[in-house]
């Protein structure tokens, strides 16, 4: 262990072998130990030392051992499971656990039509006959894959790789998969079918599922009898799937042409009387036992202890944090030559005045508010954005929702607008249940005219609700002069706008619904959503050279948190604790 | 008119039932006559049907006063004197592509076994040991596979190496640059495949330039720790050189199905625990059999009708 240490770098153990390429990345980053043949005791002695604890399968981290973990801050398994990890007693203590899910896919899937292979062209019993000096290619004639069916139950990731590999030997591929959707077999070219059915049609069987209750002994004697005498199965997945004696018993009894395994239901080594039968290719648990895999892994896990730390090791005295471009997205539509006037203006003025608002979410910054100005920067080509950020329980955030002013347009031209569209129809309403009936009956939104008039537009059926709001909205706003609002009172508003032609009120949206129709790629109309954020951060003046320049992340956030602690040192930073008016905007 | 075939070597049931079913075709399956036997049977017969036992010499073929054709349900001619058929205007012809499937699902069967350590693994755990430490394997995906001719059956299986996720690079001076490129691989100079190839898997006929292409010229330009896949011929290797290769470690480990004397006694290629060994069955599977005896039939029938003529070896001898 090194006599001194970086006090500014966070400190990680490895616990365990991995890779050396994912050591040295980490190195680059973080002041890394490598200690891999510690006793039990002496990981509980070292671990409060550390902020990052990262191991694969062998180290076991239990709640017992995560007492002592006073500074640890993140764990990183380099494995595709979290079995050795308990997760829970991690969370209460607000650890965050990070395992590499997909490193074993590629692996899997490739011993799975490498054992299904050997199967078909008896490699195993072809090398014996050869090394025993015997020269009897007739004996050894195999099966040819073209033209043949796989049925590949559970087509999760490993069961999609090997359904491609499948397909490119010619093969036809059934699945068993409950959840399949019609959509997704169609887009893998694979037919779904029930287990039954694809047992009795499939030339190889291959089992891709997790073990469970529901799934252990899945394949027993009766599944086994619905098989082709010629069939051939194969189980790299899990070994409690297959009923060892059953199938033993169905290749005794030449009820199945032969079976190709990589895992056993007893995890110390199978029986010898199914490794030994001459119509079975075992091999020793190896299905994830590849160098590229255990790069893979160790390389997944980290970047992202690297990256953990890159954004979080620093207490911010302000929730300001330069995070990559690509994490961030916006959950409403922009307009696009907003954000071209505004990306040549940030270049000519080669400053970022305030930064977006953005909230957490796994799957990146879901920007709140300052969609134009971080598509603008994304469009500038810079690797790294300054954003605010915010989580969903920060306390003050509040989401409201704007409504639109429609000015200027005759009440006639307006309903022959929007009743013209494909996908709504217009509904005259009650102006005194319009607000519970959307609610109730899932409109869009409605119009409410000056003249008192309602109506409340509906979307048809088998329409997706924000595809129609989106073209429904710019459908006015192309065409009208609009105004947002948070008022529904068009008595009042009248007075406010003289040439008011109608309201459109929008459903009240939910900080969650919100999120979600970010999250799955969607997009709602611009200016409906308004995020009233506590303690706003405005004139930071960063100037883009920071974002630009190529330099870790972890350097431009620390130089970042200097630059605050200087300015709060200097009395630079003034808070406003009053809601302001602003007459410039 | 019926036309009458001679079938002197045993021919899979696909070819023998396709026989059955056309009305001016009669056979018989003789197998295992003496040259004396064939001689005195062959004159009645139209066509001779044969695989590797057979060996129509200039007398035979002299003695089939009727024949027209010669049929060899495979690939390899060498048992047939093609001189003298020539000379008596007797077509020979064989099936060229029915193979091919056969063989490219060996290539990666062969492939996928050395890169996983499959063969010893299970030997291994069929001994009782659980020692799967010792076979850390490597993956497909991502790699680069060097195929050295890019005929019919190195596109084979270029096709099924590039579902693996592998980059596929070719050296043949005889194929056209669009043809690899539509199929997504890179024709390169032999010296670049060699230096850029994880795996290389031969494809080649053998020829005077193939003859000993794997040298220790050739291996010496290989990528350190490379892995060599043979099921075309066994003579487009040095065997000496390749096992020196092994030895060393320069090539990491090797899948051979055919040898240049086959069986491969004495090869220095028997003993190293690096290499995968596998009697030549590139083509020995069920359906590629089939396959050959259904084309041979289809084939030699179609050239007695006057109708098609595939595959001809001596195209000087296809009537006007």
């Amino acid at each position: 262990m090194p006599l001194t240490h970086d006090k500014h770098l966070p400190r990680i153990l490895i616990c365990d072998p991995i890779h050396a390429e994912a050591i040295a990345k980490l190195q680059e980053h973080l002041d890394v130990d490598v200690q891999t043949d510690l006793t039990r005791e002496e990981l509980v002695a070292l671990l409060p030392r550390y902020d990052g604890l990262v191991a694969r399968r062998h180290t076991v981290i239990t709640a017992d051992l995560l007492q002592h973990a006073f500074r640890l801050k993140i764990i990183g398994v380099a494995v595709p499971t979290l079995d050795s990890v308990d997760v829970t007693a991690a969370r209460a203590r607000d650890i965050t656990v990070v395992n590499a899910p997909d490193a074993n896919t590629l692996a899997v899937a490739e011993l799975t039509l490498g054992l299904l292979l050997a199967m078909a062209r008896r490699l195993p019993w072809a090398e014996s006959s050869l090394r025993q000096g015997q020269w009897e290619p007739r004996r050894l004639t195999g099966t040819g894959l073209s033209g043949k069916t796989l049925g590949i139950v559970g087509f999760g990731r490993i069961g999609r790789q090997v359904a491609l590999r499948a397909q490119a030997f010619g093969m036809k591929v059934l699945v068993n998969q409950p959840e399949l959707t019609p959509e997704l077999a169609l887009e893998a070219s694979v037919e779904q079918v029930d287990l039954y059915a694809l047992l009795a049609a499939a030339d190889f069987v291959t089992l891709h599922l997790p073990l469970v209750p529901e799934t252990h002994n899945l394949i027993g004697a009766a599944q086994l009898a619905r098989m082709m005498p010629s069939a051939y199965l194969i189980n790299t997945a899990q070994g409690g799937l297959v009923d060892e004696a059953a199938l033993l018993a169905a290749l005794d009894a030449e009820r199945l042409a032969g079976a190709a395994l990589d895992v056993f239901a007893d995890a110390d080594g199978p029986t010898a009387a199914l490794v030994g039968h001459p119509r079975v290719i075992a091999t020793p648990g190896i299905g994830a036992f590849t160098e590229d895999a255990a790069r893979e892994a160790a390389e997944t896990v980290a970047e992202q202890v690297i990256d953990f730390f890159a954004i979080t090791q620093i207490d911010p005295i302000l929730p300001l944090r330069i995070v990559p471009a690509e994490r961030v997205f916006p959950h409403e539509l922009y307009d696009q030559k907003r954000v071209n006037r505004l990306a040549g203006r940030m270049e000519r003025e080669g400053v970022l005045k305030n930064p977006p608002i953005v909230m957490e979410t796994d799957a990146g910054y879901m920007v709140l508010d300052g969609a134009t100005r971080s598509t603008a920067m994304q469009q500038l080509g810079l690797p790294h954005m300054l954003v605010q950020v915010f989580s969903a329980d920060t306390e003050g955030l509040q989401l409201k929702t704007w409504y639109h002013i429609i000015r200027q347009m005759d009440k006639a031209a307006l309903l022959r607008l929007l009743g013209g569209l494909p996908d709504v129809r217009l509904v005259e309403s009650d102006a005194a249940t319009v607000k519970e009936d959307l609610f109730e009956y899932g409109g869009l939104c409605y119009l409410q005219f000056v003249d008192g008039s309602v109506f409340m537009v509906k979307p048809l059926p088998e329409v997706n609700h924000l595809d129609a709001l989106n073209r429904l909205t710019s459908a006015y706003i192309d065409v009208a002069h609009t105004d947002r609002t948070l008022n529904d009172d068009v008595v009042v508003l009248q007075h406010e706008y003289p040439d008011m032609s109608a309201l459109v009120v929008f459903p009240v949206y939910t900080v969650e619904r919100v999120i979600q129709v970010a999250l799955s790629g969607r997009r709602l109309p611009a200016g409906i959503t308004r995020f009233i954020v506590p303690g706003r951060i405005l004139r930071v003046n960063l100037e883009l050279e920071v974002l630009r320049a190529e330099r870790p992340l972890r350097e431009k956030n620390r130089w970042l948190h200097e630059r605050l602690m200087a300015k709060q040192t200097q009395g630079e930073i003034r808070y406003y604790a009053e809601p302001i008016y602003l007459l410039d905007e | 008119m019926t036309y009458k075939i001679l079938i002197s070597d045993k021919l899979g049931q696909a070819g023998l039932d396709r026989l059955a079913a056309m009305e001016d075709v009669s056979y018989d399956m003789l197998t295992g006559l003496s040259k004396v036997e064939l001689i005195e049977k062959l004159p009645a017969y139209d066509a001779l049907i044969i695989r590797s036992g057979t060996r129509p010499d200039a007398e035979i073929i002299a003695a089939g006063e009727r024949l027209k054709v010669i049929g060899r349900a495979g690939i390899g001619v060498d048992n047939v004197d093609i001189e003298a058929a020539t000379r008596h205007g007797v077509m020979v012809m064989n099936t060229p592509h029915a193979n091919s499937v056969a063989t490219a699902e060996q290539t990666m069967a062969l492939m996928l076994a050395v890169a996983r350590h499959t063969v010893p693994a299970h030997n291994s755990l069929a001994a009782g040991e659980w020692a799967r430490s010792q076979f850390v394997g490597m993956e497909l995906d991502g790699k680069t596979l060097g195929v050295l001719g890019f005929g019919y059956i190195g596109r084979l299986v270029a096709r099924r190496a590039q579902a693996f996720g592998m980059r596929v690079v070719a050296y043949d001076p005889y194929v056209a640059e669009e043809t690899a490129v539509d199929l997504n691989v890179s024709l390169l100079p032999l010296a670049n495949v060699l230096a850029q190839s994880d795996f290389i898997t031969l494809h080649a006929v053998v020829t005077p330039e193939t003859t000993n292409l794997i040298n220790a010229d050739t291996l010496a330009q290989m990528k350190n720790g490379a892995i060599i896949i043979n099921v075309a011929r066994g003579k487009l290797i040095d065997e000496q050189a390749l096992a020196a290769a092994l030895q060393r470690g320069k090539v990491a480990a090797a899948a051979l199905d055919v040898y240049q004397k086959e069986p491969p006694e004495g090869s220095p290629l028997l003993d190293l625990p690096n290499v995968l060994h596998t009697p030549h069955l590139g083509a020995s599977t069920r359906e590629a059999q089939d396959r050959v005896g259904s084309e041979i039939v289809e084939q030699v029938v179609d050239a007695l009708r006057g109708t098609a003529f595939r595959n001809v070896i001596n195209q000087s001898t296809i009537p006007a």
